[in-house]
């Protein structure tokens, strides 16, 4: 695990690269994110959401 | 002038001699060697950086500044995962992968020393379920906290 804190206005391009409208933004992994200050339970839910791979997709309904 | 008044300073020093309980490095790179980037906002934002480490190598013993330069320095800051300056890996007996990219002021300062002695410690101030959870993620995690100083 790695852990970066980002100081938003000095790279401009990372913020807009992220759509950093409102801080704190945590970026997990590039495409998952948490926005705001989160209690730390509901932190570490996000997280392992972001960093889990996508469920199947549900088979197509019989019929 | 020194940014940290005597008081905070005070403060400081008797927080870190409690709880930075082993040796922690900042290793800084600057977008270029000293000297040789033209004033402007960007070396300003570098510069008002270093002064802040230095102040916080002040406060303790335990902690080392090593300042570097990235247009100089790259195989190493490439070692650190860093392409962007100004940048600080916070390194205490281990590189837990904390880095800080940017001017740690205003609020986000608080952030910096707790990380320093969260380094020292090398456990973060988390609950147990928090680290069973972490320890049972299905693959690697790259977290980018963004944040402004305000």
């Amino acid at each position: 695990m790695r852990a970066d804190i980002v100081e938003a206005s000095e790279f401009p391009e990372l913020a807009r690269r992220y759509n950093i409208y409102a801080v704190p933004k945590t970026v997990i992994n590039e495409t998952g994110e948490i926005v705001g200050a989160l209690p730390e339970p509901d932190f570490v839910q996000a997280l392992v959401a972001a960093v889990s791979p996508p469920a199947p997709p549900a088979p197509p309904a019989a019929g | 002038m020194a940014l940290l008044n005597d008081q905070d300073t005070a403060f400081l020093r008797k927080r870190f001699a409690e709880e930075v309980v082993s040796d922690v490095r900042l290793v800084f790179f600057a977008p270029s060697a000293g000297g040789l980037a033209l004033p402007g906002e960007e070396w300003e934002m570098t510069e008002y950086t270093r002064k802040i480490l230095k102040e916080v190598e002040g406060l303790s013993d335990r902690v080392v500044l090593e300042e570097h330069s990235l247009a100089t320095e790259e195989e190493l800051a490439a070692q650190y995962g860093i392409s962007r300056s100004p940048a600080t890996a916070i390194v205490g007996s281990q590189d837990y992968g904390v880095r800080y990219y940017g001017m740690p002021a205003g609020y986000e300062f608080v952030t910096l020393i707790d990380l320093v002695i969260d380094v020292s410690k090398g456990r973060a101030p988390v609950s147990d379920a928090t680290r069973e959870a972490l320890a049972a993620l299905p693959g690697d995690a790259h977290l980018q906290v963004f944040v402004t100083p305000t």
